[in-house]
């Protein structure tokens, strides 16, 4: 049953086969992406049902760019901001407990590490940046995940986060600096602990 | 280790000054990139500059590349789109669901009041009443600005993506205190109103419903703590504790609950942790002098018995998982963890003194890993306070300090920065505030809000007065979703307000904001005078889409 006062429903809807090729397209970059802003597993799980909970009923109503032949660009930004938006309210809620799974990696997860040195550094470098970007302020890492990892420009980022592409383009700079100094330190906190 | 060593490629001496306005330039021209590689090719520094920033994009590649990979399957996920009969979902959601200040599920009464505190009887008895009531509500109110998070892992827990997801509900109790009948803990289907489940409770009446990971637990005046399955409303277990307790945290397979327990004639009473176990409600360890107010980084910080006639509370940093001390903080008055955020931990002490019972209140920036403090605001106990959020490096907070009647409404809009506490800008206001997306929606004047950018505080628009609005605080709480300010005044009364330009969309509506589910908006009145009900608000409209009445007081919601 539809909003009866809801003016934006249209006749062409996604079918239910169209969103689940539009989940499994895009599952993998919004988790990575959710799980970089809570750096939380499970509630990233939680946050990635609630944003393909959003666009599914977005798609239900016809709502653009939810829509069927709608350019696959849009459609990601959409998702992204509809991620973006989860994860500033649980942020804001402060449901959140930052803790580290214990369970072991998934499958594949230190496949994408395979390229640095030894076992040790991957975890050193992989335990400084999460530190490091815990230090920085949500927003900074936003952009900083959708601009360097997402490959979104400033303005597509800023569209993102409802911010205008000047700001963001400074705040990325500024993100940058500050991700820098804060990894470097985290760094030789932790090789410093390494030695003997 | 690719980026370890990159500072020490950059030539010593001050940075190119260029450089960053080279590097944002880039940004937003892609041919300011050339530029910016002409210059590097004769600039050392910036050469360095910039293969150390290659570096570490690509070691943030790598680190969110160990995450791309989602724990779910797509078959979880399209499930959890239906609804129990299989039908599409009955109502839309736009995008954005963003910011819920404060936290409205949690809230026993309506929300401590920014505009001011109402007048005390100042005599023997209501001071002792009051007292009593202070520590219950500042327990209350701190541990409510940190609601249960997600659980943490547990080996013998089920894994999140092992839960099918729950659709969106409205979870409460209701219940008749000193009377015979049973109350009730309650589901609701947030999208249309109807019950889901009913748990039978000998009083209905909870001090908080946490529900995380599938499973609602509640506390009951009658020392019962219930675990249930939020699904089904089937009990998973049941244990009873000393005093009144309140579930407050989960965390490490623990679940961290607050009691109350009376402590003589005309004394306050004393509040009491214990950790349970999530699986079974068994008790793990125990905590004799104060309550939990926070859970972070397997740190839980709690709040000594402290009433806020009190001189002196303490915060105590204990390791979540056996209790241990790790370091203490004593502050003034009544102390409560309010955000643990960048290393700091931000406290809240609340003390009144004098006859008048007048509020001197504190805000504490401590070392969250030494429990050192940083800096304070004031400098000096002052007036009363609200914090409302951090945002931008800012620490946004109401106060009442250097106002006549310092137990009056706030006057002051501070945005602190969180390095050092000083103040980097401040406007009047009269009464309360919210903070919504890189916005703060302040009661400017009598039935006038004022928006201005959460990050200079530059005003963005005022609506004047708004019709319909009988209110001389008009925002005590609110929250800004899909563009739009819903907004909840001191004489009750919501109103919506386009974001961007401050004009009203639609006022009225039943009772104060809850939050939004299911693309309603669910608000809800709490048992007084009459029973209390929930509702389902087209949030576009104000329209009631739904109400749900219990048969007895309703006495807590929690949204989920």
């Amino acid at each position: 049953m539809l909003d009866q006062d809801d003016p934006t429903t249209s006749t062409a809807l996604l079918s239910l086969a169209e969103f689940t090729a539009l989940i499994e397209r895009h599952q993998g970059e919004l988790f990575g992406f959710l799980r970089s802003l809570v750096q939380h597993q499970e509630q990233a799980s939680d946050l990635l049902q609630d944003t393909f909970c959003d666009a599914w009923y977005a798609a239900r109503r016809g709502q653009a760019p939810l829509v069927p032949g709608a350019a696959r660009e849009a459609v990601r930004r959409w998702l992204f901001r509809a991620a973006y938006c989860q994860a500033i309210s649980a942020l804001r809620r402060r449901r959140l407990l930052r803790w580290e799974s214990l369970d072991a990696p998934g499958a594949g997860q230190w496949e994408a590490l395979s390229s640095l040195a030894s076992f040790e550094d991957q975890v050193v470098e992989s335990a400084a940046m999460q530190a490091a970007l815990a230090d920085l302020p949500t927003r900074d890492v936003t952009c900083l995940v959708l601009h360097v990892v997402q490959g979104f420009t400033a303005a597509e980022t800023a569209e993102i986060m409802g911010d205008s592409p000047q700001a963001v383009a400074k705040r990325i700079t500024r993100a940058k600096h500050r991700l820098l100094t804060a990894y470097l330190a985290h760094e030789a906190a932790d090789q410093g602990s390494r030695r003997p | 280790m690719n980026i370890q060593h990159p500072h020490s490629d950059v030539p010593s001496g001050p940075a190119c000054a260029a450089f960053e306005a080279l590097l944002t330039q880039s940004l937003l021209e892609p041919e300011a990139a050339g530029e910016l590689r002409a210059h590097a090719r004769t600039c050392a520094h910036c050469r360095a500059r910039l293969i150390a920033y290659d570096r570490l994009d690509n070691a943030l590649r790598r680190h969110v590349a160990q995450f791309a990979r989602s724990p779910l399957r797509t078959e979880d996920i399209v499930q959890s789109l239906e609804t129990p009969d299989g039908s599409p979902p009955a109502a839309p959601q736009d995008i954005a669901r963003l910011t819920v200040l404060p936290s409205p599920t949690t809230a026993p009464a309506p929300p401590r009041r920014p505009g001011g505190r109402p007048r005390r009887v100042f005599s023997w008895v209501a001071a002792i009443a009051a007292v009593l009531a202070l520590v219950v509500a500042a327990a209350a109110l701190f541990s409510s600005r940190h609601p249960g998070g997600p659980a943490a892992p547990n080996k013998g827990q089920p894994a999140a993506t092992q839960v099918p997801a729950l659709p969106a509900s409205v979870y409460g109790t209701a219940g008749t205190l000193g009377s015979d009948t049973n109350g009730v803990i309650f589901a609701l289907n947030a999208a249309d109103g109807t019950p889901r489940w009913q748990f039978p409770t000998p009083q209905g009446q909870s001090y908080k419903l946490l529900v995380v990971q599938g499973v609602l637990y509640a506390g009951e005046t009658d020392g019962s703590v219930y675990a249930l399955d939020a699904r089904t409303g089937k009990l998973l277990w049941h244990i009873k504790l000393p005093g009144s307790p309140a579930p407050e945290q989960i965390g490490d397979g623990m679940v961290y609950v607050n009691t109350l327990e009376p402590n003589g004639v005309n004394q306050p009473g004393r509040v009491a942790l214990y950790t349970l176990d999530t699986r079974t409600g068994g008790q793990i360890w125990h905590f004799d002098n104060g309550g939990i107010s926070a859970l972070v980084d397997g740190v839980a910080y709690v709040s000594s018995n402290t009433s806020t006639t009190q001189s002196t509370g303490t915060i105590y940093a204990l390791d979540a998982r056996d209790g241990t001390e790790r370091w203490h903080f004593q502050g003034q008055g009544a102390v409560g963890v309010w955000e643990v955020a960048g290393g700091q931990v931000y406290i809240f002490g609340e003390h009144v003194v004098g006859g008048a019972l007048l509020p001197s209140n504190i805000l504490y920036a401590v070392d969250a890993s030494t429990g050192a403090l940083r800096w304070s605001f004031p400098r000096q106990p002052s007036g009363d306070m609200q914090p409302l959020g951090i945002e931008n490096g800012l620490f946004y907070l109401l106060s009442n300090t250097g106002s006549p009647a310092p137990e009056g409404p706030f006057t002051t809009l501070y945005a602190l920065n969180i390095s050092g506490g000083s103040v980097r800008w401040q406007t009047a206001v009269n009464g309360g505030a919210v903070l919504g997306n890189n916005i703060l929606y302040a009661g400017n004047d009598a039935e006038d809000v004022v928006a201005y950018r959460a990050s200079d505080g530059s005003p963005l628009w005022h609506t004047g007065q708004i019709p319909g609005v009988s209110s001389d605080i008009p925002v005590i709480e609110g929250l800004e979703a899909q563009g739009t300010a819903y907004l909840y005044g001191r004489e009750g009364g919501i109103y919506a307000l386009d974001a961007s330009s401050g004009t009203l969309l639609w006022s009225g509506g039943p009772g104060q904001i809850g939050g939004l589910a299911s693309g309603l908006l669910i608000t809800f009145t709490y048992g007084a005078d009459t029973a209390g009900a929930i509702y389902g608000l087209n949030p576009s409209t104000g329209a009631v889409r739904w109400t749900y009445t219990p048969t007895q007081e309703l006495a807590r919601i929690t949204i989920q």
